[in-house]
């Protein structure tokens, strides 16, 4: 973990909806304090939504963020979240990736792996983060995409439907079928994942 | 679809697997591209405004324009009165010493002349 710029602890209680505005109003310090903000979750999102595809994923983050300064002197204050909002235009621009990927040829799509080094403990973390990879990307978009922000990112269910524009309901259903697709993807690779066949 | 308890466990173990790479760092190079693209689409410092004026302070003591509004209101239906209506102001207020006793309570009357 880098030492933090001192405005970064001034900031840390500002909402993310303040710095916008002072982006917006021509603050450049305010920008450096929301990326740094929100980046990790949007990476994050985008890698897990496109298989483990650390470069696209980058791509798709720095594209979302780049929506976002575009967007911030028009940013109408109380209509939408700025992380709700964000995270809409990730879960967008995976599943136009993701459709331009499989209307690609086979061999121009790339394997999905996350193989990047990183502060994760030991290979086995990283086995199955590579196999929650390989079992997100064989799931249906809207499944995988309820599942991630779900149980990974931890939002709520409405805050899921807002973000999908879906009922809150339907995400409800998306999540659980989701979820057991996943074990059922995830149960043919118990060795990468650590466990025995019990 | 059959479901076992151990295939929650490898979904449970996976998911949290992917929560804990939430906190991986942002590479350096993807944070300095962001970091540009938010400089070169900076919008251009709003024009600074000049702290409130007398006259917005004024308004301000007031509460504001309904106070004002209020103010203008009662201003102009007194006007308006005596303008248009002067004998009964006068009649009521300005000759009142004429009938002082209607005034008075009738003990007054009667203990003044006791």
């Amino acid at each position: 973990m880098r030492p933090k710029h001192s405005a970064d602890h001034a900031a840390e209680d500002v909402p993310d909806e303040a710095l916008l505005a002072r982006y917006g109003a021509g603050e450049a310090l305010a920008a450096r304090l929301l990326a740094r903000r929100l980046l990790p979750r949007v990476l994050a999102v985008a890698t897990r939504m496109l298989g483990g595809d650390r470069a696209e994923a980058e791509d798709v983050a720095q594209e979302a963020m780049l929506r976002l300064w575009r967007i911030a002197p028009d940013w109408r204050p109380g209509e939408a979240r700025v992380s709700t909002w964000l995270y809409r235009v990730v879960v967008n621009l995976c599943t136009d990736r993701l459709r331009r990927a499989r209307s690609a040829p086979l061999d121009a799509v790339p394997e999905p792996a996350d193989d990047a080094p990183g502060p994760l403990a030991g290979l086995a973390e990283a086995d199955r983060l590579a196999a929650l990879d390989a079992g997100l990307a064989a799931l249906p978009d809207r499944q995988r995409q309820a599942v991630v922000l779900r149980h990974i990112e931890g939002l709520s269910n409405p805050e899921i439907a807002d973000i999908m524009g879906l009922s809150v309901e339907a995400v409800e259903s998306l999540t659980a079928r989701g979820k057991r697709a996943l074990a059922a993807e995830l149960a043919g690779q118990r060795e990468a994942l650590g466990y025995e066949e019990g | 679809m059959t479901e076992r308890p151990e295939d929650d466990d490898l979904v449970e173990a996976a998911l949290a697997a992917g929560r804990a790479a939430v906190d991986r760092p942002v590479p350096d190079d993807l944070l300095a591209r962001v970091d540009a693209d938010a400089l070169a689409h900076l919008p251009p410092p709003l024009p600074k405004t000049a702290g409130p004026g007398r006259w917005r302070i004024l308004l301000a003591a007031l509460g504001g324009w309904p106070g004002v509004s209020g103010i203008a209101t009662a201003g102009l239906t007194g006007l308006w009165l005596g303008f248009v209506t002067p004998e009964l102001w006068l009649g009521t207020f300005g000759q009142v010493s004429d009938h002082a006793d209607l005034l008075l309570p009738d003990d007054y009357t009667i203990a003044s002349e006791g």
